[in-house]
């Protein structure tokens, strides 16, 4: 007979249930002291689109990295242009790890391409280069076009320079151009200079 | 997918090498160094021709930007080993018995059973290695009751894996003293024993359906190797936050040697470990 049984003898696992199930339940439970009560809670409200609101209101509070994560996965699943407005403010926010995880789920929603535009013409320098994170893990074709407008237009070193970077992945020939413009606009920037020399060397298979 | 109609010409230049390298980096967290140009070039070559592309530079950009999960899943299985058999990856095996299990038995007691999760079990040699690995190995097994469960999304590999007979190749990295010990001598291979079988539950669940991965809960230890790589971004999120929720705090999971999980989710916590990394759930509090 071998030590090793089979679990079909053990009791399932009891669960502390202190909410309902039902949508209020749920909304209620995100708000709770226990994280696993937090992050159950926004597991559970995978599909429930009246609760978009209610969960990216909770997301500037939450300080549990695993709920968080539960939250956006399920921000996500439902989708959509409203989860885009609810999550599009979290650029702004002054913690940094929160603004990393929203640009990567961001780019999980189809329909953040409609704000694009948007994030890459707004005020804020920081937010133009989270604009450029998000386009790095967009699958669109639109992709190589915006990024050239970047690196056309941007006034900012860190915004062009995190473009041009990104070029190197997505661009082709047509980028190149663009690239040796920037570089020659922003020829005080040592980086700027090597990063566009990289990316050229790159979309030309290294022809110079 | 398109049949194929280009050219057999397609090739890769240094500047496509790198390109395709750091992309797949990024997507399944395998890095092919210049070293593995004749293995990489060939089987991307084939992904250009099956996908019908005049080039690289053409595929590349319908795999980048294009949305075609056929492409990147052909890439996908071309670029990586599909193979399971016993003892695979055993180094990870010896971490859990040299290292993982004292912590855990320090950090939870010896009362309880220790509980072992395994997905996807595929055809049953990943579940029964731990519970051969553990009989063999771990002379604690005596005193503390072991629970392994072995769960799939395919019924028909969870039928395979009840019935426990497995090849030539499937065993070929067990020891003949171990083969007597465990297996019988049947046609078409080896099966391994009733007790062994019969101690292993096997269940059917999906890694990424929440719901159904809510009905396996607090195991301390979970083997979810090599299959991570093959789901999208917001699945393979999806699937740790699963297993997450399926490990007690403290537990450790173990993932294949390149599947850097930190590239997946930030909800685990690496642990290194001389034989290899391990993620811990964190502690609550």
């Amino acid at each position: 007979m071998s030590p090793i049984r089979s679990s079909k003898q053990e009791p399932a696992a009891s669960t502390d249930r202190r909410y309902s199930r039902d949508h209020a339940g749920l909304i209620a439970a995100l708000s709770d002291d226990t994280p696993s009560v937090r992050r159950w809670a926004a597991m559970d409200l995978a599909g429930d689109s009246d609760a978009v609101d209610a969960l990216g209101a909770r997301l500037p509070f939450e300080v549990d990295k695993a709920v968080r994560e539960a939250i956006l996965s399920t921000l996500v699943g439902i989708g959509g242009d409203a989860v885009v407005q609810v999550l599009v403010p979290h650029l702004r926010s002054e913690n940094a790890s929160l603004r990393g995880a929203v640009v990567e789920w961001l780019a999980q929603v189809p329909a953040v391409v409609t704000v694009v535009p948007r994030l890459l013409a707004d005020a804020d320098a920081d937010v133009r280069v989270l604009a450029v994170m998000l386009l790095a893990t967009l699958s669109d074709p639109r992709v190589p076009g915006w990024l050239i407008g970047v690196v056309s237009s941007d006034p900012n070193p860190n915004v062009c320079g995190a473009a041009i970077g990104e070029l190197a992945e997505v661009g082709d020939e047509q980028a190149c151009g663009p690239v040796a413009e920037a570089a020659v606009r922003f020829a005080q920037d040592p980086f700027i200079v090597f990063a566009a020399g990289v990316t050229i060397a790159r979309l030309t298979g290294g022809k110079p | 997918m398109t049949e194929p109609t280009v050219a057999p010409s397609a090739t890769l230049s240094d500047a496509d090498f790198q390109r395709l390298s750091n992309y797949f980096y990024q997507r399944a967290g395998i890095r092919f160094e210049d070293n593995k140009r004749y293995f990489v070039d060939k089987r991307v070559v084939a992904c250009i021709e099956a996908a019908g592309a005049s080039d690289f530079a053409s595929w590349f950009t319908r795999l980048r930007l294009g949305g075609e999960k056929a492409l990147e899943q052909d890439l996908l299985n071309r670029l990586t080993v599909h193979e399971t058999y016993f003892m695979r990856e055993d180094y990870q095996l010896e971490c859990l018995t040299e290292e993982v299990l004292p912590l855990v038995l320090s950090e939870r007691g010896r009362r309880a059973p220790l509980r072992v999760l395994s997905v996807p079990c595929s055809t049953g040699e990943e579940p029964y290695s731990i519970a051969l690995w553990l009989l063999e190995n771990w002379p604690e097994i005596e005193e503390v009751v072991v629970s392994i469960h072995g769960i799939d999304i395919d019924r028909e590999s969870l039928v395979t894996a009840a019935e426990g007979i497995y090849g030539a190749r499937s065993v070929q990295r067990l020891s003949d003293m171990v083969l007597e010990r465990w297996f019988t001598p049947v046609q078409g291979g080896h099966q391994i024993s009733p007790d062994i079988r019969g101690a292993v539950e096997l269940s059917a669940a999906n890694i990424c359906d929440s719901a159904e991965m809510r009905n396996f809960r607090d195991y301390d230890i979970v083997f979810c190797r090599n299959v991570l790589i093959y789901f999208d971004q917001v699945a393979s999120r999806r699937a740790a936050e699963n297993l997450f929720g399926a490990m007690r705090p403290g537990g450790y999971l173990f993932l294949g040697h390149t599947e850097p999980l930190s590239r997946i989710t930030p909800i685990f916590e690496p642990v290194r470990f001389p034989q290899t990394t391990a993620y811990q759930r964190p502690w609550e509090g």
